[in-house]
């Protein structure tokens, strides 16, 4: 991609948290581009690093989160920066959807009231004129009849209505980026495929760029160009969206694909990752990814391989990259 | 909301019925009014006659129930026998009126006390303001009452005046002469009042700020780009109010009702000391009024905050 088109530039990002049993390393040297209008996904398990870093980006980490590397936004360096510029820039250049559209929005204001206030605590709009563009904005993400839903309150809204809503608050002022964490987890399936929908008719609309925090690879292979996989804190692997799914270069994407629902496959059992990711308390000695792996060898435990660009534009961190059994490219249910 | 409120005061009717038949039961099996003839040497079998039919005390109790209930009815409150018959209403809002001087300032203090330490405590979890706060509220659980008001009459009463040379508050009896006064003999009794309370609202409203302040919505409100003042002063101020709401409900009818032991303590004619002196004292119809009045603030207060909910809480809605 051409420098110009960089919106954001992570490298080297590590977030630590202070906690009574020592230090816990939540997210460890992860590096993520992100280009103007691009969809980037970020997969990975519980506890991957993967929501805090997105966090981090916006300092709305709590005071305990050490935050160390460097993330660029559009030329402009964020780790460090005041809480004051912070606030300029949430909700106004980047913007993020939150997982639980039930827990999101505050009980004891109108949906109007909250999407409008985003408007005007950066005053792209004031008072009724906010108001009035919460409806359409709620119109845009298909709430039907928005002009009475902009004046009901979030438990008014059923979870999907919630979500979509909370769409229409994140591109009330046209961010640049928008981060989307975990979107559609707290969604029924059919809902889902509608809230991506949307997400993506407005990207398409607006050219914002995306990134999509996720733990279903289902969502992923629909909506984003490039993914990257997390474990422990580091990314695994990353590269566009068909090279990860058909060619994974990776033990752990390769684990994590077996484990999905194949429509080639019905019949056939599930493969499940054995074991369990590590408490970030209790990192295992080299690759965090050792103890489930099963082409572990001594090199893994003495020491963790760096991320190397295997193929243009298609990267791994594994000792093991060049001795990996040839991977059988499956269909996945989308 | 109107509907609501009327039904929920005809539902307090049999409340109010079964509260009121309770208390006159147990006060008529306790008291004799006849007790005080038994040592009384001069007193005639008249004077003893004149007793049992004044209190109907040849009819059984629900019938001397029935006709209290409809004395009140009609708004006779009795007059009180212990208080040289003077009519029970006349003491009732003399009383009541002198309790208010207290309450009042109690309540207003502890809602503004009892939410701004509240609330600092939460944002400031386990700094130092936040374990001074903490510390103070344990000792306030742990400390009786009469033990902080006696306390507080020995430092200002006795210590200050001794080692400083002057008296900054009275510490005991009402002076009404001037507002000055007033602020001088009201403050040691509302500390004492307000201690206990501030303590434990102090303590509710803490826990529930917690709550809230790491809720996801307040999380929505930073991303937002809203300020860290906005996001106290009205995402988190907006939603603390409702568990406030109901400890100042029964705060108000813990205070309204009268506290014996500060009362007494402090000397203060109110209806706390007016309940203990009617019952002591076998006065049937005073002890009554009180109960009424305590139930009906009960009620009273119950149903404030429950509208206070509808306003505050868009989930709850009476139709």
């Amino acid at each position: 991609m051409a420098q110009d088109d960089l919106l954001l530039d992570v490298s080297d990002l590590s977030v630590a948290f202070k906690t009574k049993k020592g230090m816990a390393a939540a997210v460890r040297g992860m590096s993520l581009r992100v280009a103007r209008g691009e969809s980037v996904a970020i997969v990975g398990e519980s506890g991957s690093g993967k929501s805090v870093s997105s966090l981090a980006l916006l300092g709305l980490l709590p005071k305990s989160a050490q935050i160390t590397g460097s993330a660029k936004f559009d030329g402009e360096e964020l780790v460090g920066m005041s809480q004051n510029d912070l606030r300029a820039i949430r909700g106004k250049r980047i913007s993020m959807i939150f997982q639980d559209p039930m827990t999101a929005f505050n009980p004891v204001f109108t949906i109007g009231d909250q999407i409008a206030e985003a408007m005007e605590v950066h005053g792209t709009a004031e008072g009724d004129k906010a108001l009035m563009e919460a409806a359409n904005l709620l119109e845009l993400v298909g709430v039907p009849e928005p002009g009475q839903r902009v004046n009901q309150y979030p438990h008014e809204f059923s979870g999907g209505m919630r979500q979509r809503a909370m769409i229409a608050m994140a591109i009330a002022n046209k961010p640049d980026l928008l981060i989307a964490d975990e979107p559609t987890t707290a969604l029924d399936v059919t809902i889902q495929a509608q809230v991506m929908e949307v997400l993506s008719d407005i990207r398409k609309e607006s050219g914002a760029a995306m990134i999509l925090i996720t733990h279903d690879l289902g969502v992923v292979a629909g909506s984003a160009d490039r993914v990257q996989v997390m474990y422990g804190g580091r990314v695994f692997e990353r590269g566009t969206t068909n090279d990860v799914f058909y060619d994974p270069l990776n033990p752990y994407t390769r684990g994590l694909l077996r484990s999905m629902p194949r429509v080639d496959a019905i019949g056939e059992r599930l493969v499940p990752i054995s074991g369990s990711p590590p408490s970030i308390l209790n990192m295992p000695p080299g690759c965090a990814f050792g103890p489930r792996c099963d082409f572990r060898t001594d090199a893994c435990v003495a020491d963790a391989a760096s991320l190397e660009l295997v193929k243009p534009g298609h990267e791994s961190r594994c000792h093991h990259t060049a001795d990996l059994p040839a991977y059988e490219a499956v269909e996945t249910l989308t | 909301m109107f509907i609501f409120a009327l039904r929920r005061l005809f539902a307090a009717i049999p409340v109010f019925l079964v509260a009121t038949f309770a208390t006159f039961w147990g006060t008529s099996e306790v008291v004799d009014p006849t007790d005080n003839l038994a040592t009384c040497q001069n007193c005639s079998q008249a004077a003893y006659d004149r007793i049992i039919e004044l209190y109907e005390l040849d009819k059984p109790v629900p019938a001397r129930y029935a006709s209290w209930l409809g004395d009140f009815a009609t708004g006779d409150m009795g007059s009180a026998t212990s208080q040289g018959e003077r009519p029970v209403s006349e003491i009732f809002w003399e009383r009541g009126r002198n309790t208010l001087l207290l309450a009042l300032p109690a309540f207003g203090l502890l809602m503004i006390l009892g939410t701004a330490t509240g609330i600092y405590s939460a944002l400031r979890q386990y700094s130092k303001g936040d374990y001074a706060i903490t510390s103070i509220s344990y000792l306030g659980l742990a400390m009786p009452t009469f033990f902080f008001g006696l306390l507080l009459q020995v430092v200002f009463a006795i210590w200050v005046p001794k080692y400083l040379g002057i008296k900054p508050f009275w510490s005991s009896g009402m002076h009404l002469e001037s507002p000055l006064q007033f602020v001088r003999s009201v403050t040691l009794p509302v500390m004492t009042l307000m201690f206990v309370l501030l303590a434990g609202d102090s303590r509710f409203i803490r826990a529930a700020v917690l709550d809230i302040k790491s809720a996801d919505y307040i999380r929505t409100a930073r991303a937002k780009g809203v300020s860290e003042r906005k996001v106290i002063s009205k995402h988190l101020f907006r939603n603390a109010m409702i568990p406030a709401v109901t400890v100042w409900s029964l705060n108000a009818s813990a205070l309204l009702g009268g506290s014996i032991i500060t009362e007494t303590i402090f000397s203060w004619p109110g209806f706390g000391r007016l309940v203990i002196d009617a019952l002591f004292a076998g006065d049937l119809d005073l002890t009554m009024a009180i109960v009424f009045a305590i139930i009906f603030l009960v009620i009273m207060f119950n149903l404030l905050a429950d509208l206070l909910y509808g306003v505050l809480d868009p989930r709850i809605r009476y139709d």
